[in-house]
């Protein structure tokens, strides 16, 4: 039963930058047969969605044109070439092919219930009756496993969570029976728990239609459940291709085996992760990595009892107000020196946390103890002498940055402002040491943030952080962004520098993997409420809450 | 909704409140004699005693500000008995419903709002302004819906036509639209329309000849290129726009050519177009001396033009841009993905989502139209808001410019809060934010 479906063959694709074409993509060859699972693995930039949306003729026209290759789609002894008749991929998307984005919450037209949205697609390749259609769309939402299929029918795409839009989108990739399905990114941006699930569906929905996938993911751990084939990217080439046992268990090329090793999950706590670089140059030897827990016994800064309610107001055409208790009577104290960390799932209520214990959001309620001060009655004024000793580094590196300063400018306001009593010269070095101790050039001062990517921009962050000279520092999803790769450096870079420096750190991010590898105490939260917290082992291994448990189970 | 529709009705009455105080001490304390004014050539100190007594001069400004706020408020107290009374209840200023009794001889009535009368026609002014008011709305109705019809199409082609001669040529138009001062545009249109082009012009019919055997060429040219032999409506479009302007060139070429070595007659050949017979100034109701008052609504298009044509420009550069903005989203990628038609792509999902910023645009233009377009109705004579104020201020008539102001304050109020109603139909996540 190995028919071929899919082959693509020498496919390059050429990019408009700065006025010359400049390949994303370069010679890659692939096939799926149906029913298999195909994995493309790679890093933010290796071209495996740009390679997607060239099969599909998805390509912006203006920017982007395929060079050289050939993709033939067999269905029914017709063969089909996909990347030569512009009018035949039209008809086919949709139809033979079916595609899943990446982004739930813009995927969606926003002004079209999704109902509508999906009958469209019904409508227009399966040619029924408006009638039937509405039925089978209701039987989709059904199948999609959405609650309330009726209800769904006639809602629009805002009323719906992030999971709840990408199962209207696996609707209708799904809904005429395409042979093959591309699926780019599709979990990335929901919560692991619903991830699970949405993934549970796509492989149930692949075997009752015989379908087969292409499935795009920078998660090698989702990538190695699902898939049958894997390809491996990089820069646009393939680096590795085989079958996933084959690849996950005796990966040929250094690339590969980087990128499996320096995910934290399969780090010992006690050692360095490993970074992809490393595995190339031929360095397997791990490194010690500096203890986490440097405490001393000392508590540096203490919560208890805080609460923030928001409450939701009606909406113009009706509808109840409802209070949202985002933190709601959160107790917990972090002893100095040490990495506590921070989980749960998008509005949880841990940034709101963060918010409040740096001074950014007033709480309702509840007191605040820094260094045996009770900080709760502050105002933004007493806040701002705070920030010198209460750093934060940022989610995302592409917006926190002012691109129109330079980094040395970026640096000695935080000098000038916290540091005040240096001097000119003082500065300067000091400038030169932070950006030293952060791994990047000394020139890079002198540069812009557009000039550096994301690992090097969030290492521009964490020197601003430090230009501050604090003592606590939250890291809000602080490597989320980033490629695993450079995740992995910057979580190196950030355990050196709380040696150091003499850090204590709130670690806080979605990514329980991330998180039991940081800190040595963590903390589950979930609707506002702490609902776990302690030794980092124990509750990785010995989970006690059951939303700890459900958690732990959906990690990939 | 309704606590929405209320607290927006609640601002909207603040607004007026604060436009009725500006109105007024503007008015009042400004320097000069209206009892003069309207006394006119026989002053006698008499006289100026009784107008002074009858527009309430001889009180102070306080009092004088008492009476006019319960002159216009739609709910008021007056006195019934006493006709000497400052706000004696007089049947040939107020049309009333009495509510009930709130004391001694005084009663609380429902009203039209009194706005007072016109210094020199004597006339009352909301017979002034009810009579000016459907001369302004219709022309800024028309020109809006005028601006926004070829607007939005203006805007689409361009934008679908990125970067392209088509879309520079039409960004170009709209600036120049946009950048015309509104005096300037009037006289321009008015004497082209009007003068030049009122009786009919010769057109020549050469340079369409050569125009029509162009596009013919190009169907049958992009056809054999394209394997598809469905085009696109906008590839047509194009095609006609490429075929007249090069046929144009040609055309003028061969004139050219023609005067300088006096060949043949033919390129001249021409038909004669119709003349548009429009008049340079005129309003929407004509006076004849047998007929009486008629309607003549030709006499829009002229105004209508001219009033149109910088929300056209606006217009077609917001669409523009909003709409390369919206191509670009995510879920217009998904249309796509859904194997959509292009032209489903643009017009079902696309253009609806780009028509937001347009509808805000349009509605403070349309608001700011319904204060009469002043040049435009004073330089086409068209009878309007605006030129009712206009004629007003030159002869110093305040109780026409005072009422004025405020119904056009009124109308903004309201227009505002249908706007806002408008937002939540056409978008459905504003109905969530409140």
């Amino acid at each position: 039963m190995c028919t071929e479906l899919l082959s693509v063959k020498n496919l390059t694709v050429s990019f408009l930058k700065d006025g010359l074409w400049r390949p994303v993509v370069k010679d890659i060859s692939f096939s799926v047969n149906l029913g298999e699972t195909l994995g493309i693995v790679g890093e933010s930039g290796s071209g495996k969605s740009v390679s997607c949306l060239a099969l599909l003729g998805l390509l912006p026209k203006e920017v982007a044109r395929i060079e050289s290759g050939a993709a033939t789609l067999k269905i029914q002894n017709q063969v089909i070439e996909l990347l030569k008749a512009s009018g035949a991929s039209n008809s086919l998307r949709g139809s033979e092919i079916g595609i899943v984005f990446q982004e739930p919450m813009t995927s969606l037209n926003p002004l079209f219930k999704c109902g509508d949205q999906l009958v469209e697609v019904i409508r227009r390749h399966l040619r029924l009756a408006k009638k039937e259609a509405v039925q089978l769309a209701e039987e989709w939402f059904q199948k999609v496993e959405l609650p309330n299929p009726r209800r769904i029918i006639s809602a629009y795409p805002h009323e719906l969570s992030g999971g709840q839009r990408q199962r209207v989108m696996i609707a209708m990739a799904m809904c005429c029976k395409p042979k093959l399905l591309i699926a780019d990114e599709p979990t990335t941006a929901l919560d692991v728990t619903v991830q699970k699930s949405v993934l549970d569906l796509i492989s149930r929905l692949q075997s009752e239609h015989h379908t087969a996938v292409v499935f795009v993911s920078h998660d090698l751990g989702v990538v190695k459940c699902i898939a049958d084939n894997v390809l491996v990217m990089q820069k646009g080439q393939v680096k590795e291709y085989g079958s996933a046992d084959n690849i996950f268990n005796n990966p040929a090329t250094p690339y590969a085996k980087g990128l499996i090793a320096c995910k934290p999950d399969n780090t010992n706590k006690k050692y360095r992760l490993t970074t992809v670089d490393q595995v190339i140059s031929g360095e397997t030897l791990a490194k010690l990595r500096p203890p986490i827990n440097m405490n001393d016994g000392q508590v540096i800064y203490k919560v208890g009892g805080l609460k923030k309610y928001y409450r939701k107001r009606g909406s113009i055409f009706g509808g109840k107000s409802e209070v949202i208790k985002a933190v709601n009577n959160v107790s917990f104290e972090i002893r100095k020196g040490e990495t506590l960390g921070l989980v749960g799932e998008s509005g949880c209520g841990k940034s709101t946390l963060s918010k409040i214990i740096t001074g950014l959001l007033i709480a309702d309620s509840g007191v605040l103890i820094y260094n045996g001060v009770d900080i709760s009655g502050y105002s933004m004024k007493d806040w701002r002498q705070l920030r010198g000793r209460i750093q934060f580094i940022f989610q995302d590196p592409f917006s926190a940055l002012n691109p129109k300063h330079s980094v040395k400018k970026v640096l000695e306001e935080v000098l000038i402002k916290h540091q005040a009593r240096l001097n000119k010269q003082e500065r300067d070095s000091l400038c030169t040491k932070l950006i030293i101790d952060v791994g990047l050039s000394v020139d890079s001062l002198y540069k812009y943030p557009h000039q550096f990517s994301g690992g090097q921009r969030q290492r521009i962050v964490i020197a601003r952080a430090l230009a501050a000279n604090p003592e606590f520092i939250i890291a809000d999803e602080s490597v989320s962004a980033l490629d695993v790769s450079v995740q992995a450096q910057v979580l190196n870079l950030m355990n050196d520098l709380k040696a150091e420096y003499n850090l204590t750190f709130l670690f806080i991010s979605h990514d329980l993997s991330v998180v039991n590898y940081m800190s040595d105490r963590v903390m589950v939260m979930r609707e506002g409420k702490i609902v776990e917290q302690g030794e980092a082992e124990e509750i990785y291994t010995n989970p006690r809450h059951p939303y700890t448990q459900k958690l732990l189970d959906s990690v990939y | 909704m309704i606590s929405y529709l209320l607290k927006k009705l609640g601002y909207g009455l603040l607004v007026l409140l604060g436009v009725v105080c500006l109105v007024f001490f503007v008015f009042n304390l400004k320097p000069g004699d209206p009892a003069r004014m309207v006394a006119g050539q026989k002053i006698t100190p008499k006289l100026i005693q009784a107008i002074e007594r009858n527009l309430n001069l001889d009180l102070p400004i306080v009092q004088r500000f008492g009476i006019y706020l319960n002159d216009i408020s739609p709910v008021s107290v007056h006195n019934e008995a006493d006709e000497s009374s400052r706000i004696f209840l007089d049947e040939s200023k107020y049309s009333y419903t009495k509510l009930f009794p709130v004391g001694g001889e005084n009663t609380l009535v429902i009203k039209a709002p009194y706005l007072n009368r016109s210094f020199q026609s004597k006339r009352s002014v909301s017979s002034i302004i009810s009579q000016a008011l459907p001369g302004t709305l219709i022309l800024a109705l028309v020109s809006i819906v005028f601006a926004l019809i070829i607007g939005v199409f203006g805007g689409v082609i361009a934008a679908l036509n990125k970067d392209k001669w088509i879309d520079k040529l039409i960004l170009i138009l709209s600036v120049i639209g946009m950048s015309g001062p509104s005096f300037f545009m009037a006289i321009l249109i008015s004497w082209i329309g009007g003068l030049l082009w009122f009786n009919s012009v010769p057109l020549p019919i050469t340079p369409f000849i050569i125009a029509a055997g162009l596009f013919v060429y190009f169907l049958v040219r992009d056809n054999r290129r394209e394997e598809s032999s469905k085009l696109l409506s906008m590839k047509s479009i194009r095609a006609v726009v490429k075929a007249i302007v090069i046929g144009f060139g040609l055309w003028l070429g061969l004139v050219l050519l023609v005067s300088i070595f006096s060949l043949g007659e033919w390129v001249y050949w021409s038909l004669s177009l119709p003349g548009t017979g429009l008049d340079m100034t005129g309003s929407l109701y004509s006076l004849d001396e047998w007929e009486g008052l008629y309607l003549s609504p030709r006499n829009l298009i002229l105004p209508a033009l001219t009033l149109g044509i910088r929300p056209l420009g606006v217009v077609v550069q917001l669409t523009r841009s909003s709409l390369l903005d919206v191509l670009k989203q995510d879920y217009i990628r998904t249309a796509r993905a859904k194997g959509l038609s292009e032209n489903k792509v643009v017009y079902k999902h696309a253009l609806r989502n780009a028509l937001n910023p347009v509808i805000t645009a349009v509605s403070g233009w349309f608001a700011s139209m319904l204060a009469g377009a002043v040049f435009v109705e004073f330089v086409f004579g068209w009878k309007g808001l605006g030129l009712e104020i206009f004629n007003a201020l030159e002869k110093e008539d305040f109780p026409v410019v005072m009422g004025a102001v405020l119904v056009i304050s009124f109308m903004f109020v309201i227009l505002n809060i249908l706007v806002d109603i408008l937002y939540g139909l056409v978008d459905p996540r504003v109905r969530v934010r409140g």
